[in-house]
Parts: C-alpha cells; sequence; structure tokens
C-alpha cells in the first residue's frame, strides 16, 4: 500500500487524475481469537468481529467507490501473480459445553463430561461432510480452546471455535445449520448443556471482472504475462468478500512467499521486491488507469458493476446471523 | 418311624438314580440329536418334537404349542402336594462358524442348550420309577421354554405386532399365559465351561437388562451422485455407538453394566445413502433401576445419533430379564444330593452376590417363585463363540438329570414337607399378575424426529 502511495505522489500523476484515492489501514482480518473480540463485542466496543465489516458499519467505506489490496501467497507463481478467483465467506462459532465436575477416577458417574460433548460433537460435523457439494466449498474445522481445567476432574466447561466455510451465503446458511445439529447432539449425547453463539463473518468474494482485467494487464507489464495466473476457486475467506459485495473490488494475490500454505508456521517472504513493490506498482498503475481522462474507466468499472446489496441490505443480512441459543438436545 | 421312611427315600433315590443311569444313552443321544439341528427361539419347531415325544415316552404326555414351542408335562405323585418344575431350554443361540452351526441360520448349541433338554428327559425318566409314584406327594412338572437367548429381536416384533407373543422370551410369554401358574417351585442346569474342576456350581446371581430394538430412518439418495440430498441413517447409528461408547466411563462398576448390541440392517446398496438402519441391542446391569438409569441415557444417545444427521428414530424399548434370585432352600436341598451323589468334590458354591454379567429368563421366574439354576461343568469353549461344546455328556445330561430328579425327591418326600416349608417360608418378590403388569407395561415406544 505505501509502495503504490508513494508512486502516486510521483510528480505530476496526481495532477493528471481525476477523483481521489484513499489509503486504508484496517485491522483483524484474520478472524481470531473468537472468544476475546465476542468479549468486546459485548462490551459495546466493537459490533463487527472483523476490520472491514466493523469500517463498512461506521461509514468509512461510505465515499468509497471502489476497492483494491492485494495479498501475498505461498502458491505459485511464486514470482509473479495470481488473479481473478473467488473465496468463501464463513460465519463464526463460539461454543461452550456446560457439563458437571466430579473425580475423574473417582466418581466420574456423578461428572457430565464436556469434553465428551465436545468430542461428538465434532464427530458428528465430520459425519455431515458427505451432505456437501463440491461446487458449495464447505469447510468446517473447529478447536477446542479449553479443554477441561485438569486432568483427574471430569470436565465441566469446554469451549470451541469453528468457522463455517461456503462458497455462498445460501451454502454457509445450510452447513451452519447442520453444525448446530451436531453441536445440539454432542449435548443430547452425554446430558450436557450447550451454548452456541454464531456471529456474522465475512462474506464471499467476487471480485470485479473489468477491475481484475486492468489490474492484470498492468501485473503481465511488471512481471510478463507468463508470471500472471488466472487463480479458481479457493477455500480461505477474506473480509475483502464483504466490500465486493458491496462495490467493484478485487483481492488479486502476490507471490514471493515460501511455506507449506499461507498461516504455516513456516510461511515467510521470501521476495520483498516482488511482494512489497511490485504488488504496489500494480495496484497504483491500475488507480491510474481508473481515474485518468477523466476517470472515464473508473466510471466504466462503476457503471458495469452490479453490487450484490446495499449496505443497508449488507447489515441486514451480517446481523441476522448473530444468535446466541443455549440447548440441552 | 423316621429312620424307616429315611431308609425309604434312598431306596426311592436310588431307584431314581438306576432308571436315568440305565436311559444315559437314550438321554445322551436326544441331546447330540438336538445338537446336530439347531433351532433359534421361538422356531424350535424339530426340537420341540423331539423332546414331546421323548417326554411322551417317558409317561408325561406333554402340553405343546405354549408360546409357540414350549411345552409342559405333569406327572402326578400319590398324594395331595406341590408342584415342582424341572425346565430345560429348547433354543440354540447363532454362533456361525460353530462345528454345529446350522449352515442356513447360523443357529449352534454354543449355549449347551441341547444338553439340559437330555437331563429334563432323564428327570422325567427317573421320576417315572413306581418307587416314586408310591412315594411322593404332589406333582413333577417338565416343562420345555423356547427362546432364553433373547435374539431375533425384529422377527420376535413382528410375532408381538402379528399378536402371536406378548412377552419376547419363552419363559417371561410362558408365565404371561399362565403356564407357571399351577407350579410352585422350579430348577434347571445350565451348562458352563468354567475350568472349575468341580462338577456343579450353585449360587450367584445374573443381570437384568432391557433389549433396544431401533431403527434409524434417513432418506436414500444416490450416495455419488447425490449425497447431498440423502440423509445417512448409517451414520446416525454410527453417531449413536460413539456417543453411548463416551458414557461408558460413567457406569459404575459394582453395576456391572453392560451396553452392546448388533447393527442387523446397515443399508441395503453401497452406492445408495443408507436409509434405514436397524440396531438391536442391550443394557444390562445388576438392579432394574440401575438399567433403566442406563438405558435412559443410551435413549439420548440414540437420539444424539438422529439429531446430528437430521434422521428420525424408532425406539422400542423391550422388558428384558430381572436379576436371578437363587432359592437357598432350594440351593440347599440340591447341593445335599450333589455331595450325597458325587461327593463333595463335585461342589462348587458361590456367594449370591457373584454375578458372571449375563442374564437368563430363570431370572424373571427366580422372582415370582423360588428357583434354582446352578451350571454344571462339562463344557470347552467360551459361551456363545464358536469353541463352545459340550466336552462331557455324561456329566452335562446324565449327571444334571440325577440332580435335579433327586432333589424332586427330597422335596416332595414325606408328604412335601420340605417343598411345603419351602413355600411358606419364602415369599416372592412379585405376585404373577404383577410381574406380568410390570414387563407389560415396561414396554414402550418411542419415536423421535431430529429431520
Ligand atoms: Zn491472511
Ligand atoms: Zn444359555
Amino acid at each position: 500500500m505505501l509502495a503504490a502511495a508513494i508512486g502516486l505522489q510521483a510528480p505530476g500523476v496526481l495532477e493528471s487524475l481525476s477523483g481521489s484515492v484513499t489509503l486504508m489501514v484496517v485491522p483483524a482480518e484474520e478472524y481470531v481469537e473468537i472468544e476475546w473480540r465476542n468479549e468486546q463485542r459485548m462490551a459495546g466496543r466493537i459490533e463487527f468481529l472483523g476490520g472491514k465489516p466493523e469500517f463498512v458499519r461506521l461509514g468509512e467505506l461510505d465515499d468509497v467507490d471502489i476497492c483494491m489490496m492485494t495479498h501475498v501467497t505461498t502458491e505459485n507463481p511464486h514470482d509473479g501473480f495470481g488473479v481473478g478467483g473467488t473465496n468463501t465467506g464463513l460465519v463464526a462459532k463460539f461454543i461452550k459445553y456446560v457439563g458437571v465436575k466430579s473425580h475423574a477416577g473417582g466418581a466420574p458417574h456423578l461428572g457430565i463430561n464436556a469434553l465428551n460433548a465436545a468430542h461428538m460433537a465434532i464427530a458428528g460435523i465430520h459425519a455431515q461432510r458427505e451432505t456437501y457439494r463440491d461446487e458449495d466449498m464447505v469447510r468446517i474445522h473447529p478447536i477446542i480452546t479449553r479443554g477441561g481445567s485438569v486432568v483427574n476432574v471430569v470436565p465441566d466447561d469446554v469451549r470451541m471455535e469453528t468457522f463455517v466455510r461456503g462458497s455462498s451465503i445460501n451454502a454457509i446458511r445450510s452447513a451452519n445449520e447442520k453444525v448446530d445439529r451436531a453441536l445440539r447432539s454432542g449435548a443430547l449425547a452425554v446430558g450436557a448443556r450447550v451454548e452456541i453463539t454464531t456471529l456474522p463473518g465475512y462474506l464471499p468474494l467476487a471480485p470485479d471482472e473489468n477491475l481484475t482485467a486492468l489490474h492484470r494487464a498492468n501485473a503481465e507489464a511488471l512481471v510478463g504475462s507468463d508470471r500472471v495466473h488466472e487463480f479458481g476457486r479457493r477455500g480461505g475467506s477474506t473480509d475483502m468478500g464483504d466490500l465486493t459485495q458491496l462495490m467493484p473490488g478485487i483481492h488479486p494475490y502476490v507471490g514471493g512467499a515460501v511455506g507449506r500454505s499461507n498461516h504455516a508456521e513456516d510461511m515467510v517472504v521470501d521476495d520483498y521486491n516482488l511482494a512489497v513493490l511490485d504488488a504496489g506498482k500494480a495496484m497504483a498503475m491500475t488507480v491510474v488507469d481508473l481515474l485518468s481522462n477523466g476517470a472515464s474507466e473508473g466510471i466504466r468499472v462503476i457503471s458495469e458493476h452490479k453490487p450484490a446489496m446495499t449496505k443497508d441490505e449488507y447489515l441486514i443480512l451480517q446481523r441476522a446471523f448473530l444468535s446466541e441459543r443455549s440447548y440441552t438436545e | 418311624m423316621s429312620t424307616v421312611r429315611e431308609l425309604n427315600r434312598i431306596e426311592v433315590k436310588a431307584a431314581v438314580r438306576r432308571a436315568i443311569e440305565g436311559s444315559a444313552d437314550e438321554i445322551v443321544r436326544l441331546a447330540r440329536d438336538i445338537y446336530e439341528h439347531p433351532e433359534p427361539g421361538f422356531t424350535e419347531e424339530r426340537t420341540a418334537k423331539v423332546v414331546a415325544e421323548a417326554l411322551t415316552k417317558a409317561g408325561v404326555k406333554p402340553e405343546t404349542g405354549i408360546a409357540i414351542t414350549g411345552m409342559k408335562g405333569l406327572r402326578t405323585f400319590n398324594g395331595e402336594g406341590p408342584t415342582v418344575a424341572v425346565i430345560g431350554e429348547l433354543d440354540a443361540v447363532k454362533a456361525p462358524g460353530h462345528p454345529g452351526a446350522d449352515m442356513t441360520t447360523g443357529a449352534a448349541h454354543a449355549c449347551g442348550h441341547h444338553s439340559q433338554l437330555g437331563a429334563l428327559i432323564g428327570a422325567a425318566i427317573g421320576l417315572g420309577v413306581p418307587e416314586a409314584a408310591s412315594t411322593l406327594s404332589g406333582r413333577a412338572a417338565f416343562i420345555a421354554t423356547p427362546a432364553e437367548e433373547f435374539i431375533d429381536v425384529e422377527m420376535r416384533w413382528g410375532l408381538r405386532e402379528s399378536g402371536r407373543l406378548g412377552l419376547l422370551s419363552g419363559k417371561q410369554e410362558m408365565i404371561r399365559l399362565g403356564a407357571f401358574d399351577d407350579i410352585d417351585m422350579a430348577m434347571m442346569i445350565h451348562t458352563s465351561s468354567s475350568k472349575a474342576q468341580r462338577r456343579f456350581i450353585v449360587g450367584g446371581t445374573s443381570n437384568a437388562h432391557v433389549v433396544h430394538y431401533v431403527r434409524f430412518l434417513g432418506k436414500a439418495a444416490h450416495a455419488g451422485g447425490a449425497p447431498h440430498q440423502g440423509v445417512n441413517a448409517l451414520q446416525a447409528a454410527m453417531l449413536a455407538l460413539s456417543a453411548i461408547n463416551t458414557q461408558r466411563e460413567t457406569f459404575e462398576a459394582e453395576n456391572q453394566t453392560r451396553v452392546h448390541g448388533i447393527i442387523t440392517r446397515g443399508g441395503v446398496a453401497t452406492n445408495a445413502v443408507p436409509a434405514e438402519v436397524v440396531y438391536e441391542g442391550r443394557v444390562r446391569g445388576r438392579t432394574m433401576a440401575a438399567v433403566d438409569n442406563i438405558a435412559a441415557r443410551v435413549e439420548d444417545c440414540y437420539r444424539a445419533g438422529a439429531l446430528a444427521m437430521g434422521a428420525n428414530l424408532e425406539i422400542v424399548s423391550i422388558p428384558g430379564y430381572l436379576p436371578l434370585d437363587n432359592n437357598k432352600d432350594l440351593a440347599r436341598v440340591f447341593t445335599e444330593n450333589v455331595v450325597t451323589e458325587f461327593g463333595e468334590d463335585a461342589l462348587m458354591t458361590q456367594a449370591d452376590t457373584v454375578n458372571a454379567g449375563g442374564s437368563t429368563d430363570m431370572g424373571d421366574l427366580s422372582q415370582i417363585m423360588p428357583a434354582l439354576h446352578p451350571y454344571v461343568a462339562a463344557a470347552d469353549g467360551t459361551g456363545h463363540g464358536i469353541d463352545y461344546v459340550i466336552a462331557d455328556y455324561r456329566r452335562a445330561v446324565v449327571d444334571s438329570a440325577i440332580s435335579m430328579a433327586l432333589t424332586v425327591v427330597d422335596l416332595l418326600s414325606d408328604n412335601a414337607g420340605e417343598a411345603r416349608g419351602i413355600i411358606d417360608s419364602n415369599k416372592p418378590s412379585m405376585t404373577r399378575s404383577e410381574y406380568v403388569q410390570s414387563q407389560t407395561d415396561r414396554l414402550r415406544k418411542i419415536e423421535y424426529r431430529g429431520g
């Protein structure tokens, strides 16, 4: 982003452009530490647990027409760009199983094992996997953030976090209902109670085609067309997805990183020239394309883009995902 | 006076024993013949025919067809008195791969019931001697009961739905039909593969249980082409079984809880999402109250499996067996005969609390009348396993017949004083009608919509 900003401040550039360029630094794209963020939400400090949805809610994007960012990746091409492609959307869940403590050796029959409830819930989630369609790209991958207090006490407080991802809002919604069944069945199986908090997450990424084409041409000019790849359907999620539902936006990838995959412990950026400078150049050049000649390209991109929803519709949709429920079966 | 009476009784016993010894080949042959033709519960047509013919030949023409294949023959002695029943079980268990298994049904006498029938006929022959007829009072009943092994639950449920059965095991149903109304006390001897060199094992109890017949109902769809349109009943059942396993840590050791079952239908074609999965299971424990507690948890586990997958569920909870309560007085009379006839070394007694974990419908009988269910150590292998075979037929059939017949002699000699004393001093835990009512009330059908 800084590279793009510097480039656009080169002598004469801004004078030749129409409109404006906004630099945005957004927090909390990784949807993690759900329990803590949920506490922030309940304390009224945030409403949404991701940075961009929260920016949208606060009106920070009300005066933005087109948006772009570039994300680094370990995927091929290591020496170029990945453009286009989609990402899944998600809802996030925070789950708490409430059992009954007792001595795990001396009196297990007096306890209700919340960890076993969570275990059964995860087994249930797995048993449902065959019911998901390939094209729905459903991904459910829970973690246990609290699994008991000490080993000789029957666990009575077990907490899980999970995402329910899918390539469409309907896919997410339907998978989320199935996950709730599995979570409830875990409680029913052992006689525990489950508190399920479902939190609005991110929407699927739908990059704008015109914007993708402009950016792609610039990337090819920088690194050569053999080093710019068309990406396909991707399983990860980003809150850039939310913005692409509201306005023309792109979220291309740039190489320059190595490791098993993003989010792996061995993921490091090893080519900063590409990952920082070339990424910045491609974005700045795309801004120039959009805003030159009275911003005619920008106006075309905006006019040919049909946003999936308005901001109000977006907020209604996301808020409808929020639920806090407690079940014993 | 009493010396003369004692002498008489010894003579009677000698005559009874002689008659049984004289028929040893015949009754062992009958047991071996039944071993060769194993039939599972409520289908023991051939077995019943063989037993009825042998009883008739022994002079006790039985009433047949009670509880489908059961029968009861009565021998009336000289004087008035109580009725003592000697019981043999007609049914085979299922143990495919057992050397004696029926190729089509998989039924096999892997529990040794065939030798009980040899012993039953032997006792009938023994108690048919004129010495017994003239000196004993009351009656001996020779009862062959169907279906002790609580298996083929779906088939039995079908028999119930079509009105042919009320309760689903042989003794339970015979009690319900009143076949035991005129019986005052009952005994049988079951074979055992106990490594104890002692011939007879007396004492101990058995687990109570309930039987579950469970149908997980999903929705069929092409398992490759459209799994998202199906609801997988097999996954629901798998989850239910996993859920049950999570409960095992809550089972108290002293309760000797056992939860186990089989899947009798697990889908119809591998490329179709299974729409119906049938599970037959048991919940066992030392007391009915403990069984009820665990069964309630287990039912929640079935529900949890259905809920997770969005399947529906039918649970039929079928009254199973009550714990065995061996009558102490009957045990005393029996053990005296074992010691007299076979020596001190032939006897092993165990505490009333000893529970091997299995269950028997002799337990039900023991709750409504004085009853005795000792074991004869005559088999090799593990009960219900493919290696369980009678290693010593003489012991299993002939010695069992002798010890039961002589026990009947003691019970019914001297104007049946011993039997009358046992009836007077042992009040059963419930009346027959209370038993039938409570077992009938236990039967529940539960439907659950997880979808
Ligand atoms: Zn990231
Ligand atoms: Zn048996």
